[in-house]
């Protein structure tokens, strides 16, 4: 499974959100730091990511691991791995 | 003149007086007389506490009156005569009546045993005359606070062990405190109170006084440790051009000074813990120093690095030495920030090798680290604040950096477990609603606080309330409120079936427990507009008061409590550490149980056991080093275990029955209990179970 963090009012997470068709990537949870989800700020800490989220987001962590930040990068792993 | 009103009423009072004064019997009272039976004082003591009416006073004092004249006795004492005055208002329902007009003391039997049995609640406070002055006057301040500062749901709550209000026996006074030498530097030492006024020092050794004497203040109006930021780098300016001679000397005395304060406050140390850095922080590089007289030196701190690296290297030679038989110092505990700084500053390597090398032998040196913009005032076994930009801008006037915590509310995970019986919904529904019992009592305690620092100078707060640099003393704008947590693992142990280091699920599971807390305090803290962070708790006593409770209401807990059942040595895990028996390879433990550290804003700790081994400095810096680079864990320390003989003063390494020198059985064994090192003849029987338990790491590197 791969993990993308994104946050409510985030410009970067809207914008990868737009171009990558979510819905139709079962392999792809999408986990939204609003404030009240504990299972995503959860998965989060258990990436080892919870500093990094505060600097940078959308966050996206592979299934093998890898942990990749950035619009652009995002995308094209999303790409890549969906295509 | 008297009005005709206040005359009948002194009459009414003779009358009721000559009524009773045939009673041949005497009161043992309160101020130490023994007074003739006078019926009127309970008449007068209910008006006074209570809101029953004179008529109810009357009857209820007549009838005590009658039944102490059936009785035949001759001497009676006062607070009898009270408790059948409230035997009195719960038979008539008043109950509200009786809760005011309880009266707050101590057991005959308990005081002898105050007096002649250490207290194993705090292994910080020695056994004495003065402790026992302590003792006693918590136990009474205890009460008073579940009585008068807290409301019933909320000491309910406590008395219960659904959660824990720590040091409720110091409820007239914050919980602890971190600050800056700059403000005695800057202002002196003018204390309310004091009988003289000291300007600010010209010389090392009178800052260094200075500092003592403001901590042992400090100490009395804090509940628990005292820190200081940066001490080595804030020394500095007074040691430019001081032969090393005088710096070593400076150094001895500083660590004396602090360890050998047990003429404190009831005998206890000081619960002192110094911040030190090798490289200059960042936020106060350009920062204007100020050296002796108070005055700006008209450099700034980036000048001082070569007295403030020589300071914080000599400081750690005088803690490789350990005291006069060679033990560790248990206080000041030396807090070295590791930073991204710290390795492009030259001479780190050594440094590190230097301060580790002490880890291995005494145990002494903690690693706090700041990663990234990370900026932390610690203290305490590991509490820590993390300093915001408005802090940062602080540091431009060090002395303003002077933070707080007003209180410690600890939650007992595992009995949330039992009462959800294996329901998500309804454990995680519990945790919000414990935490919500958390922030009352926080709520409570605020306003308590706040109405006696109202009082000023004249009241009990005086010293926090002192404004030298235009607010006071004690911010209350950046005071934090502790909510702690004991027990997660056998929480996730009861409700998924697995520890916390047997699976990831369990582990996953501990972590959205530790998440869903800290967005509840986050959404608690906006709502209020109070700062409720999470902390590991250290939960020396807790833990073990807990297990205890939680033995005696839910059978379920036999299958997850930890320790010796037989020998009722129990104890739950503290805070989100894991099981330390688990046999978890030291780097793993480091990096698993740092998972959890960046959700927990207050401080976060992991110990390495260390036992009887003794690691190489080199082994253990390429640990730090891992720790730092490879995990997100904010703090680690070491911890050997020491025997010191009383007869030839000796130390060997590990826990010994009888001296290896001499093989005299009259020996001290030493380790760290929670957050510091004390003699285990003084801990309490849920952390011996919890140190025979402790899984010894032997090889770390």
């Amino acid at each position: 499974m791969t993990y993308l963090f994104t946050k409510p009012g985030c410009g970067k997470c809207d914008w990868v959100k737009s171009h990558v068709e979510l819905e139709k990537r079962p392999d792809v949870q999408v986990l939204n730091l609003d404030g009240e989800n504990p299972e995503a700020l959860a998965m989060l800490a258990y990436f080892e990511c919870v500093t990094l989220a505060e600097k940078k987001l959308p966050i996206l962590v592979s299934d093998a691991g890898e942990v990749l930040t950035g619009a652009i990068e995002v995308r094209s792993f999303l790409d890549k791995v969906g295509g | 003149m008297a009005s005709v009103t206040e005359i009948s009423k002194y009459r009414e009072k003779e009358v009721l007086a000559s009524e009773t004064t045939d009673m041949a019997l005497f009161v043992r009272t309160s101020s130490e007389a023994m007074d003739g039976w006078d019926r009127g004082r309970i008449v007068d003591a209910l008006l006074r506490e209570t809101f029953v009416d004179e008529g109810t006073a009357e009857d209820i004092s007549l009838e005590v009156e009658n039944d102490i004249k059936r009785s035949g006795i001759k001497v009676i004492t006062a607070p009898l005569v009270r408790e059948m005055v409230n035997a009195k208002l719960l038979e008539r329902g008043l109950e509200g009546d009786r809760r005011l007009h309880t009266r707050l003391g101590v057991p005959l039997y308990d005081v002898d045993q105050l007096i002649t049995r250490p207290n194993k609640e705090n292994a910080n406070v020695p056994h004495g005359p003065e402790a026992t002055n302590l003792t006693l006057a918590e136990n009474i301040k205890k009460e008073y606070a579940l009585l008068n500062v807290f409301d019933q749901h909320v000491a309910d709550g406590h008395m219960r062990g659904d959660l824990h209000l720590h040091d409720l026996g110091f409820i007239d006074r914050p919980y602890c405190s971190g600050q800056s030498l700059e403000y005695i530097k800057k202002f002196g030492l003018n204390l309310p109170n004091s009988l003289a006024m000291a300007k600010p020092a010209k010389h090392p050794e009178v800052l260094l006084a200075h500092m003592v004497k403001f901590a042992a203040a400090l100490q009395s109006h804090f509940a628990g440790a005292i820190g200081w930021d940066a001490v080595n780098l804030f020394f500095a300016p007074y040691l430019r051009g001081l032969p090393q001679r005088e710096v070593r000397q400076l150094a001895q005395m500083l660590i004396f000074e602090f360890s050998q304060q047990a003429v404190a406050r009831g005998g206890q140390a000081i619960f002192t813990d110094i911040n030190l850095y090798w490289e200059i922080p960042k936020h106060f590089e350009e920062v204007p120093a100020i050296g002796p007289g108070g005055e700006f030196t008209g450099s700034t701190y980036s000048d001082y690095l070569p007295e403030a690296q020589n300071f914080v290297w000599t400081l750690f030679d005088i803690y490789r030495e350990g005291d006069g038989v060679g033990r560790p110092f248990f206080f000041p505990k030396p807090l070295v920030h590791i930073t991204e700084k710290f390795f492009q500053t030259p001479g780190h390597e050594k440094f590190l090798h230097h301060i580790c090398d002490v880890a291995s032998e005494k145990g002494n040196s903690y690693f706090v680290f700041d990663r990234g913009e990370t900026a932390k005032i610690s203290e305490c076994c590991r509490l820590a604040f993390k300093l915001d930009k408005s802090d940062l801008a602080d540091a431009t006037r060090p002395w303003k950096m002077r933070y707080s915590a007003m209180q410690n509310v600890t939650v007992n995970l595992p009995r949330i477990a039992y009462e959800a019986g294996g329901d998500d919904t309804k454990l995680f529904s519990i945790i919000t609603d414990r935490i919500n019992l958390a922030a009352e009592a926080h709520l409570q305690k605020k306003q308590f606080i706040e109405r006696l620092l109202a009082l000023g100078e004249s009241g009990p707060l005086a010293l926090l309330t002192m404004d030298k640099d235009g607010e006071p003393y004690l911010r209350m704008h950046r005071v934090t409120y502790l909510v702690g947590m004991v027990g997660l693992n056998e929480l996730v142990q009861y409700h998924t079936g697995q520890q916390m280091h047997e699976s990831s699920e369990a582990l996953k599971f501990g972590l959205r427990v530790i998440a869903h807390m800290n967005l509840v305090a986050a959404r608690l803290g906006k709502k209020h507009n109070m700062r409720f962070v999470l902390e590991q708790t250290p939960a020396e006593s807790t833990a073990y008061r807990f297990a205890k409770m939680d033995m005696k209401l839910f059978p379920q807990t036999q299958r997850v409590v930890k320790g010796a059942i037989n020998l009722e040595e129990i104890y739950y895990t503290n805070s989100t550490l894991f099981n330390v028996g688990s046999q978890v390879d030291a780097i793993e433990r480091v990096k698993k149980e740092g998972l959890f550290h960046p959700l927990i804003e207050a401080g976060s700790l992991t110990h390495i056991w260390l036992g009887e081994s003794r690691p190489s400095a080199e082994s253990l810096a390429n640990f730090v080093v891992k720790t730092f680079q490879l995990t997100q864990n904010d703090q680690i320390a070491f911890s050997p275990e020491l025997t010191t003989c009383v007869v030839c003063g000796r130390t060997a390494r590990g826990l010994h029955d009888a001296c290896l020198f001499c093989g005299s059985d009259r020996v001290e064994q030493i380790t760290r209990i929670t957050g510091y090192f004390t003699k285990v003849a003084s801990w309490n029987k849920g952390k011996i179970g919890e140190l025979k338990d402790r899984f010894r790491n032997r090889a770390i590197g």
